[in-house]
């Protein structure tokens, strides 16, 4: 994560880990008196309220577990923050979603196993792109072997 | 192929070298259609897939319909006017019929109700003509997919693509993004105006001759590109290229990319000698990343030595 200056208000969000993960940039924050708030991800409810009660120019850091990570992506975009407005810092295994360019299934994997798999629904032998579709939130799996 | 079929195909090339470009032009004939000789087969196709394969062939986002109307609005225009021994249209304030006269079928229906039409407005219009429709819609300041008709993609997938902004579209194409041409042929897009629609060509290589290669169905087609053979490239190899029409409507601020395929069996490429030396030295100047995208570099080789043959 990296301290992006000029901005009216910071927003930092996270899991406990994840808030102590991003101190260096807090303090940052601190030393030029600059605003700020802490929010503690416990209830998304919570989160979605308090971040869609916050004006323009904001500027948001979010830092959890992968999972957590995937869940606030999707609250963020809903309420409308654009990619340039947020930073995300995910810890652990991080899960991605795989689209069959066959039959169109979803396949989950841990991104660190993904080169080639099996699509769990037609049994394709599919090779793992970096081809991603927001929509789907899934990157496209080709044939591997013809 | 027949004469008359030849006389019309949209040879793509110029020069002795091919590289990616934005080859647009303006349009002297602003019709987004084109019949062909082929057009009672190849909707007989269009229709079957359609049929049997509607996620793969038809996509939609929800927030489109409107476009969609407008997109019937252009087609069934230039249908009447460019073709009128083929097509008549009638509007009477929103009350229209469409009649298609060469299939015997008459619609009528109320422009913008849904209910009055058996598919969504663009399935119902790209059932009554040989090309494909993709509508891409201003938003967020970036072009999106958001709806289309495709049966005769080029190796992709609409249901995967379905809402990607341009640049997202075009990640795979290598050399595509290094060269920044992804950004120069999105800001011309973004640039065009209602009333002035423009015209490209695209080719690829086709081991067979489908109209169908969906990526969806790669795993049967493709594999035809490992029987390329010195003695049978001119019958099994396809030059395959496509006209891709561009027009803005005015009102949803969309485009409508209308992309009309053609096939020519490299043996009929061969028949005219001028195309055969220059499709020749092409092929055989193509940078590597650009044959491996078309999907060329499994049987470049043989199909070199078939063309230098035929040279000889």
């Amino acid at each position: 994560m990296t301290f992006v200056p000029g901005k009216r208000k910071y927003l930092i969000c996270g899991d406990p880990s994840g808030i102590n993960l991003v101190q260096p940039i807090i303090q940052n924050i601190m030393e030029q008196h600059l605003s700020f708030e802490v929010m503690e991800i416990k209830d998304e409810e919570k989160v979605r309220n308090w971040l869609d009660h916050q004006k323009m120019g904001c500027y948001l850091y979010v830092s959890a577990a992968w999972p957590e990570i995937e869940r606030l992506k999707n609250i963020t975009e809903d309420i409308g923050f654009s990619e340039e407005e947020v930073q995300f810092l995910g810890r652990g295994e991080q899960m991605i979603k795989v689209f069959c360019c066959r039959c169109h299934g979803l396949t989950e994997l841990a991104r660190s196993d993904a080169s080639e798999i099996t699509c769990s629904q037609c049994g394709l032998l599919l090779s793992v792109s970096d081809h991603y579709s927001s929509l789907r939130k899934a990157y496209l799996g080709y044939v591997a072997k013809l | 192929m027949l004469t008359r079929e030849m006389d019309s195909f949209p040879y793509p090339f110029k020069g002795e070298q091919y590289r990616y470009s934005n080859n647009s032009v303006p349009m002297t004939r602003p019709s987004s259609i084109e019949i062909t000789p082929r057009y009672t087969e190849e909707i007989q196709l269009k229709r079957n897939l359609l049929n049997n394969y509607p996620e793969r062939c038809f996509q939609t986002m929800p927030h489109t319909l409107k476009g969609q109307w407008e997109a019937v609005d252009l087609v069934t225009e230039h249908l009447a006017a460019f073709f009128p021994s083929q097509f008549a249209l009638q509007k009477n304030g929103d009350h229209w019929t469409f009649e298609n006269k060469l299939l015997g079928e008459a619609f009528t229906f109320t422009y913008g109700d849904e209910t009055t039409i058996p598919y969504q407005p663009l399935d119902f219009i790209g059932r009554h003509v040989q090309e494909d429709l993709i509508f891409m819609l201003e938003r967020d300041g970036d072009l999106h997919l958001d709806a289309g008709q495709l049966c005769f993609p080029a190796n992709w997938s609409l249901a995967f693509n379905l809402g990607m902004r341009f640049k997202e579209i075009h990640h795979p194409i290598p050399g595509f993004k290094e060269e920044e041409l992804d950004e120069r042929i999105l800001r011309f897009l973004m640039r065009m105006e209602a009333g002035s629609p423009w015209e490209r060509l695209n080719w690829s290589l086709m081991a067979g001759n489908k109209l169908d290669t969906s990526l969806e169905t790669f795993h049967e087609w493709g594999k035809e590109r490992k029987n390329v053979t010195e003695v049978n490239a001119g019958d099994l190899v396809h030059l395959r290229v496509e006209v891709q029409k561009l027009f803005r409507l005015p009102q949803s601020n969309g485009i409508l990319f209308t992309i009309h395929t053609h096939l020519l069996a490299i043996k009929d490429l061969a028949a005219n000698r001028d195309w055969l030396q220059q499709f020749y030295h092409i092929l055989k100047e193509l940078p590597e990343h650009i044959a491996e995208y078309k999907g060329i570099a499994l049987y470049q080789k043989p199909l070199l030595s078939y063309l230098k043959g035929k040279l000889t």
